[in-house]
């Protein structure tokens, strides 16, 4: 066990080196210059000459990304073209507002999510099954920023219930109602449907057959056999789920102004923040990784036959 | 704080407005100004930023020596008492009014005045400005390491500033009534530190900033020294960042935001909206800026625009009130040249090319273009509408427009290295002098003269105003230069943007000549925000 998550964190971080390379490719490669973003519309010649020398991006690109690579080793992730603050001050700043966000949109998520799939997966074609079919289909189908624009339209401005978007103050519960419950709706389709297929394909295999002719009960048989293994692709799925709520939402917090990590990469991408990008891609690639060694841990508790060496 | 709390719990109650947690209570909320931005500016540095946002907040809380009369375009003595120039127009000496001190209670002294100054000539500082300030005695070496001190600035005593010219500047004025001249307390603890200047601005405004949650909001207070009149009527400034236009919008209209500002132009979705509405409209105001859109006509790239007549013919051929009917819904102002309206020089008797296709078509088979032909148009991010409406109106003169849809960064690039043939282009004015538009946009020597208008009459005749101290006679040089320029057509001149608001009904004065660059300033000064 031990060798194994020495081996996975080996694995993680050659993963992350991948990423970081990749990343820094695929900015250096666009038609895009930085300096451009930097200097803004009205710099001469000699101002992004002067900014290019300032910022090393002169240098060859071996060099850059060495230098980059050096300096991440030391903490060190440099600092934004555009708020001259170090970008880890940036992100260790933002994260707790995506935190939050996500916390909530999961919890919600889940409740909503695995509670459709739980009633539509006892009877399938029942009443219940069909109509949370059709929602789920729906939601699923909407993209969050309109459904958030909708509500934020309907709660905030029509209805006057909550707030216009936005962080609030102190326990700001009504300014993290809407864009939670946005994403929940969304979201929750995903895990219902998930949750209902494998109930469905589950309740047919031989080791549930034989837990009835056992003569168990009905609750024990679909509590202990088919939800639980049915949760098992449940828990792949809210793995990379976390991780992706972790790295930003940027539709989201654009639209509810929301100060996460996805308003800082949206801002980061449309002023051409190199070192910012960089880094918000190195944190997602990061928690990817993490919560995918997360969900492998918690198949072991699920899946007794699953184990690692 | 508790009777705050309270009024803000019972107003709750009475209606949904008081449950936000901006809302202060009736009584509470007059003389506070509030507003929602969309992204908070990425620095309060005036010498490390040129966005509108950051504009829009630090002209609350700095000053420069000079700025402009209200209402005006005429430089006025700010932190400055009086300024004088030399005889031969290269020395300028500007002394401070006595007694001015920035938010923190340290006086203001030539010391502070220099060093903001400088601060343009550092590369670390990143300013956009570098080469406005080229002309002081020094600069340049200083800029490029050569020397530790700017020779040219002299501070010979705490109330003096001395500025020494390579050559006589007849808008100089106006550099140091830029943003980029405000003037930041060099003794304060954030001076000197690019990072800590971004997020501590220390001013001599009327404003402060109270309290500053990143990427949240915003409270400015007043400065308690500010000594200074007209006296602030508003008592506070209150600003969320985040909110979309959209979402800009229906705060407004529930009452929660004194104003709403496209730092530019409103968005075109919204402007339909508010003319839809009734009641929005009653709030909508605006103003014509002096920021022209243009259409350069490359004669490098595309040599039928070597031939003057095929200029020309471009402007006959485009309707440009139509365009401005459609693809503006109405906010733009036509005018003729290179010189916008408001500007000194800006001459009303010369009207705009006539709409006039029989007369492009004449001028096109004259200069042998009979049959048309192609170019490449390279559309500005964001702006969809105008140049479809061009490529349908210049078709039917024969003359075929491939629009290529670009990024911002993939549009400077292309400009930059004059591989753009037509383009729908725009200037946001620095300083409202005509050197600013007909220097850096169509001087053969510019940097920002990218679509390759060479005229060596032109030149001389603008290089020849810029370093004129007489302004009547610089403006009627500067005349001269822009009815060539006319002549020539090297652009089809376009129209003049619009800057407009959202004002509430208890907010007054309703001018928005508030985006005119360092006039801006004003409103903070002279708004009040009524009971209601």
């Amino acid at each position: 066990m031990t060798r194994y998550l020495f081996r996975r964190c080996l694995w993680m971080l050659v993963t992350v080196a991948f990423v970081s390379v990749i990343n820094f490719l695929v900015i250096f490669m666009l038609p895009i210059n930085p300096i451009d973003a930097i200097a803004g519309d009205k710099a001469t010649p000699a101002v992004m000459a002067a900014i290019e020398k300032y910022y090393g991006l002169d240098r060859p690109i071996y060099v850059q990304y060495g230098l980059y690579v050096w300096h991440a080793l030391h903490g060190d992730f440099g600092v934004s073209y555009q708020t001259s603050q170090p970008v880890a001050a940036e992100i260790a700043q933002r994260f707790p507002a995506t935190a939050e966000l996500a916390a909530a949109a999961f919890v919600l998520t889940l409740v909503l999510g695995l509670g459709a799939g739980l009633a539509g997966g006892f009877r399938p074609g029942g009443g219940a099954d069909g109509t949370l079919t059709v929602s789920t289909l729906v939601f699923n189908s909407l993209p969050t920023f309109w459904l958030g624009t909708v509500l934020l339209y309907v709660f905030g401005f029509k209805l006057q219930l909550l707030p216009l978007g936005g962080y609030g103050e102190g326990l700001h519960l009504r300014h993290l109602l809407l864009p939670a419950l946005t994403l929940a709706l969304t979201e929750q389709a995903l895990y219902a449907r998930l949750l209902r297929a494998q109930m469905f394909e589950v309740r047919h295999e031989d080791y549930v057959r034989t837990a009835w002719a056992k003569g168990l009960s009905r609750r024990v048989v679909y509590v202990r056999h088919v939800v639980r293994n049915a949760l098992l692709p449940v828990v792949t799925f809210a793995g990379v789920n976390v991780a992706n709520l972790l790295s930003g939402l940027i539709l989201i917090e654009t639209v509810f102004g929301w100060p996460g990590l996805g308003l800082l990469t949206y801002q980061s991408l449309t002023s051409f923040d190199v070192p910012v990008i960089m880094g918000t891609a190195l944190l997602s690639a990061v928690l990817v990784v993490l919560s995918n060694l997360g969900v492998d841990l918690v198949y072991m508790v699920l899946d007794p036959r699953v184990t690692y060496q | 704080m508790a009777a705050i709390l309270t009024a803000a719990l019972l107003a709750g109650a009475a209606g949904g407005y008081g449950l936000q947690p901006r809302a202060l209570g009736a009584g509470a909320r007059t003389a506070v100004f509030r507003m929602d931005l969309q992204q908070e500016p990425p620095s309060m540095d005036p010498q490390g930023t040129t966005l509108p946002e950051a504009l829009l907040l630090m002209t609350s809380m700095f000053d420069g020596l000079l700025t402009y009369e209200v209402d005006r375009m005429v430089v006025a003595p700010n932190l400055a008492s009086s300024y004088s120039w030399s005889p031969d127009g290269k020395v300028l000496t500007v002394h401070l009014k006595p007694g001015i001190r920035f938010s923190n209670g340290d006086p203001v002294t030539s010391a502070d005045v220099k060093y903001s100054v400088v601060r343009n000539l550092q590369p670390v500082t990143k300013s956009a400005y570098e080469s406005a300030y080229d002309d002081i005695i020094g600069a340049k070496d200083y800029f490029d390491g050569k020397v530790t001190d700017v020779s040219g600035i002299e501070t010979p005593d705490a109330q003096t500033i001395v500025f020494h010219l390579n050559e006589p500047e007849g808008y100089f004025l106006n550099i140091l009534a830029l943003m980029s001249s405000f003037v930041s307390d060099h003794a304060a603890p954030s001076a000197g530190d690019v990072t800590k200047m971004a997020r501590n601005p220390m001013g001599t405004g009327a404003f402060k900033v109270e309290s500053w949650q990143a990427n949240v909001s915003m409270m400015l207070a007043r400065n308690p020294f500010y000594n200074r009149a007209p006296r602030p009527q508003i008592t506070r400034i209150e600003i969320t960042f985040g909110p979309t236009q959209q979402t800009q919008l229906e705060a407004f209209q529930r009452g929660e935001v004194e104003a709403v500002w496209g730092l530019g132009p409103l968005d075109p979705a919204l402007y339909l909206q508010v003319l839809n509405n009734p009641g929005l409209k009653r709030n909508y105001v605006y103003s014509d800026s002096p920021w022209p859109y243009f259409i350069p006509l490359n004669p490098d790239l595309v040599p039928a625009f070597k031939d003057v007549r095929v200029c020309q013919a471009m402007h006959y051929a485009v309707d440009k009130e139509y365009v401005v009917r459609k693809g503006l819904n109405g906010r733009g102002t036509i005018f003729a040249g290179a010189i916008p309206p408001g500007i000194p020089g800006y001459d009303p008797a010369v009207k705009p090319y006539a709409f006039d296709l029989a007369k492009a078509k004449q001028l096109l088979a004259e200069a042998g273009w009979a049959k048309g032909f192609d170019a490449e148009f390279i559309e500005r991010p964001g702006d969809e509408q105008v140049p479809v409406i061009v490529q349908q109106q210049l078709a039917r003169v024969g003359v075929r427009l491939t629009i290529k849809k670009v990024t911002f960064a993939q549009w400077f690039a292309m400009r930059r290295a004059h591989q753009v043939q037509m383009t729908d282009a725009g200037w946001l004015m620095d300083y409202p002098d005509a050197q600013d538009y007909l220097y850096y946009l169509l001087d053969s020597h510019s940097p920002f003269n990218a679509y390759g208008y060479r005229n060596p009459q032109f030149d001389a005749l603008v290089e020849q105003a810029d370093a004129m101290t007489n302004q009547p006679e610089r403006i009627k040089l500067y005349q001269q230069a822009d009815a060539m320029a006319i002549h020539d057509a090297p652009w089809i001149f376009m129209y003049n943007q619009r800057t407009d608001a959202l004002y509430q009904p208890w907010v007054q004065p309703r001018s928005v000549n508030v985006l005119l660059n360092p006039v801006l300033g004003f409103l903070w000064t002279t708004a009040r925000v009524e009971s209601h």
